[in-house]
């Protein structure tokens, strides 16, 4: 029996000298012979947490349990041999050494362990075979088809019959057809004895899934009515990181839109006084925040759906204004309640 | 997981090929250096046995007998010959002349005497007006050639007697030379003594074979140093190319790396993979390079004669030129980040 157990990984690195989170404080169980889906668009920290879990990058924080093996503490010869024998790993663009025939780039894995030249092939070979793939051993992995290619890289990675397998977009070079033997395989993967998590932004795979976790922000139900927020001065509004749901409008005050640097200090991103809004990107597509926001000053937000803010837009913008809008990516005029209303991209990616 | 470095050098075998052919050049180049280093000394060592003797008798003062200038009287090796312990005394007389453009020893000996040459092809000098010379002049017996005023017929040809950098000798009878070259007087550079010479004759020393070889070596000891710098140069040359060979490889190989690292792999293994190929360039470098030194031999200036310890010893330079170069690229792959493996570089 397999266990993988996660409390509040978090997962931080310098990114342009700029510090990222795709993983903030996260909690996952899988049990015993599941296939865990992780679902998610480009950059919201599937392959991140891949890594974590195949012992590649130590989380910032947290604790990644395989059954009783503390994963993040591990070091030297015990994080070798967890790499070599716990863990088998599926890549997106299947890493096959090229100078390497099918059967040798499977036997690469007994071989890692000490096994004999002709040990190693045996255990390959067997195992190539019961993937269909008998007559394509001696091929090269330019020889073989993007299917083919992910075969052998699926033996490799469970001919030690590891107890957690990796899939990184396993699916992502491949055609329909090559598709489903790789869904399948991968579904008979996981066994009593395995657990498999496969990393996808492609929700054809959902049906695969005993369990999905959804890694991009999830769009929470907000009011429709815009709601008012009294900040005292140094209050926050928003973290770096956080789910966003609602733009605001300054009404009163000044907000200072922060970013957290790597090396721990911050960046003062842009000050956002009456009668200007920001934060609409987040909601919009659904991206985390990616700067802090706090109040300079005694300071009062309306808050926004996006939708609403989209009508007010289209509503009493000027066709020049609309135009800049269009292109987020500065600050665009808008009329409200006769007042002026100025847009402040907060998502500078 | 050796194989895997063995099986990627066959990938890129085009690569290897071009490496092994570029290191080779720098090994042969070495190989003909160490020949013709070892030829020069070998040549000193010859003409010094070519005598037979024991003891060199110089003017006080002077240096060996095959590099001195100041004379001798003729008469001290009959006075030598009335000494105990002296076996036999033969002077002979050392010059060098131009011949069919080379640079050509003259020595001038007593026919039958020490210093006479051992003949390959016809007889030995006997008579004046006859001379025996090294088969590098390409002279055949029975030919004339001019020595100044004099023509000399060659009656017979020797072999390995070249010495000062490999020039070949003529054997003349000593009278002709003391002709040729001193006017006639019974001068003398030296006298060749097989025994013992208790004391050393009046404005004369005494200098045995060693002092002798190490004298006739002096003049080209910075020659033979120059040529060890070079030695050195060509083995980092080629030290160069083998760890550039591996670093790229490690380098067009960091996705590969980053994916062994993923599944665990120690960096010993990956030494491992890297010291075959290190290795396996090395060495082949070292077979095509003894290949192209035997190739490039005759077409030397110098008689190339490489000793087998320089076989060994360029062997040993490949070894470790081959592990340093397998280092060079440990070093690279120790630098790679497994999350690469991922596509992600943490």
């Amino acid at each position: 029996m397999s266990t993988l157990t996660l409390r509040d990984v978090t997962i931080e690195y310098s990114s342009g000298g700029y510090l990222v989170r795709p993983i903030n404080g996260l909690d996952l169980d899988v049990a015993d012979g599941e296939l865990v889906l992780l679902l998610g668009a480009s950059g919201c920290g599937k392959t991140t947490l891949l890594c974590a879990l195949a012992a590649l990058l130590t989380p910032t924080r947290g604790s990644i349990r395989l059954n009783e093996t503390e994963v993040t503490k591990l070091r030297g010869r015990a994080l070798a041999e967890y790499r070599r024998r716990t863990i088998g790993v599926v890549y997106q663009s299947f890493n096959l050494i090229p100078s390497l025939s099918a059967l040798d780039n499977v036997a690469v894995a007994s071989w890692n362990v000490g096994a004999s030249g002709r040990a190693g092939r045996d255990r390959a070979r067997a195992i190539l075979e019961t993937l269909g793939l008998k007559d394509r051993l001696r091929h090269r992995p330019s020889d073989l088809s993007g299917g083919e290619q992910q075969r052998v890289a699926i033996a490799r990675a469970l001919s030690l019959d590891p107890q957690l397998l990796l899939a990184d977009e396993p699916t992502a070079h491949l055609d329909e057809l090559q598709v489903e033997g790789i869904l399948r395989l991968l579904r008979e993967s996981a066994r009593p004895g395995r657990m498999v998590i496969v990393a996808t932004h492609d929700d054809r795979l959902l049906p695969l899934a005993d369990r999905v976790i959804e890694l991009t922000p999830r769009r929470h139900p907000v009011q429709t009515e815009p709601i008012r927020i009294e900040l005292p001065a140094g209050s926050s509004l928003f973290a770096q990181g956080d789910d966003g749901d609602v733009a605001y409008v300054v009404e009163k005050g000044e907000i200072e839109l922060i970013r957290e640097l790597a090396d721990g200090r911050e960046e003062l991103v842009q000050r956002v006084g009456a009668g200007r809004y920001f934060g609409e990107l987040a909601p919009l597509f659904r991206l985390r925040r990616t700067a802090a926001a706090r109040a300079a000053v005694d300071s009062v937000v309306t808050t926004f759906t996006p939708g609403d803010l989209r009508s007010l837009m289209a509503s009493k913008a000027t066709p020049s204004d609309a135009r800049n809008h269009a292109s987020v990516a500065g600050h665009v005029g808008a009329q409200r309640d006769g007042g002026d209303v100025e847009a402040v991209v907060d998502d500078h990616r | 997981m050796w194989r895997v470095g063995l099986f990627d050098l066959i990938h890129r075998r085009r690569r290897f090929v071009l490496a092994v052919l570029a290191t080779s050049l720098a090994f042969g180049l070495s190989l003909l250096m160490a020949g013709t280093v070892a030829h020069l000394k070998n040549e000193t060592g010859r003409i010094v046995s070519l005598f037979r003797a024991d003891r060199f008798v110089v003017a006080d003062g002077g240096t060996g007998p095959f590099t001195t200038t100041r004379l001798l009287r003729a008469s001290i090796a009959a006075d030598l010959m009335h000494e105990p312990g002296v076996e036999r005394a033969d002077a002979f007389v050392q010059a060098r002349e131009t011949l069919k453009g080379k640079d050509v020893n003259i020595l001038g000996t007593t026919p039958g005497g020490l210093g006479a040459p051992p003949v390959k092809t016809g007889r030995p000098a006997r008579e004046s007006g006859e001379a025996v010379v090294d088969a590098v002049l390409g002279y055949h017996v029975g030919q004339r050639f001019r020595l100044g005023a004099h023509e000399l017929t060659v009656v017979g040809t020797t072999t390995n007697t070249t010495y000062y950098f490999g020039q070949p000798t003529a054997f003349l009878p000593i009278a002709d030379v003391q002709a040729q070259f001193l006017g006639g007087q019974p001068y003398v550079t030296a006298i060749a003594v097989r025994g013992t010479v208790a004391h050393a004759p009046p404005g004369t020393q005494v200098l045995d074979v060693a002092a002798v070889r190490r004298d006739l070596n002096r003049p080209q000891k910075s020659g033979t140093q120059t040529v060890a710098i070079f030695n050195t140069l060509l083995w980092l040359m080629a030290a160069g190319i083998v760890a550039t060979m591996v670093y790229l490889t490690a380098l067009e190989r960091a996705r590969d790396i980053a994916v062994l690292k993923a599944m665990g792999t120690p960096n010993r293994t990956l030494f491992s993979g890297m010291a075959v190929q290190g290795l396996a360039l090395a060495l082949a470098a070292v077979v095509v390079g003894a290949l192209v030194s035997r190739a490039l031999a005759p077409t030397m200036p110098f008689a190339v004669e490489t000793p087998g310890f320089a076989y060994l010893e360029v062997l040993v330079v490949a070894i470790v030129v081959g592990l340093v170069a397998a280092l060079v690229g440990l070093r690279r792959a120790v630098n790679i980040d497994p999350a690469l493996a991922f596509g992600r570089q943490s």
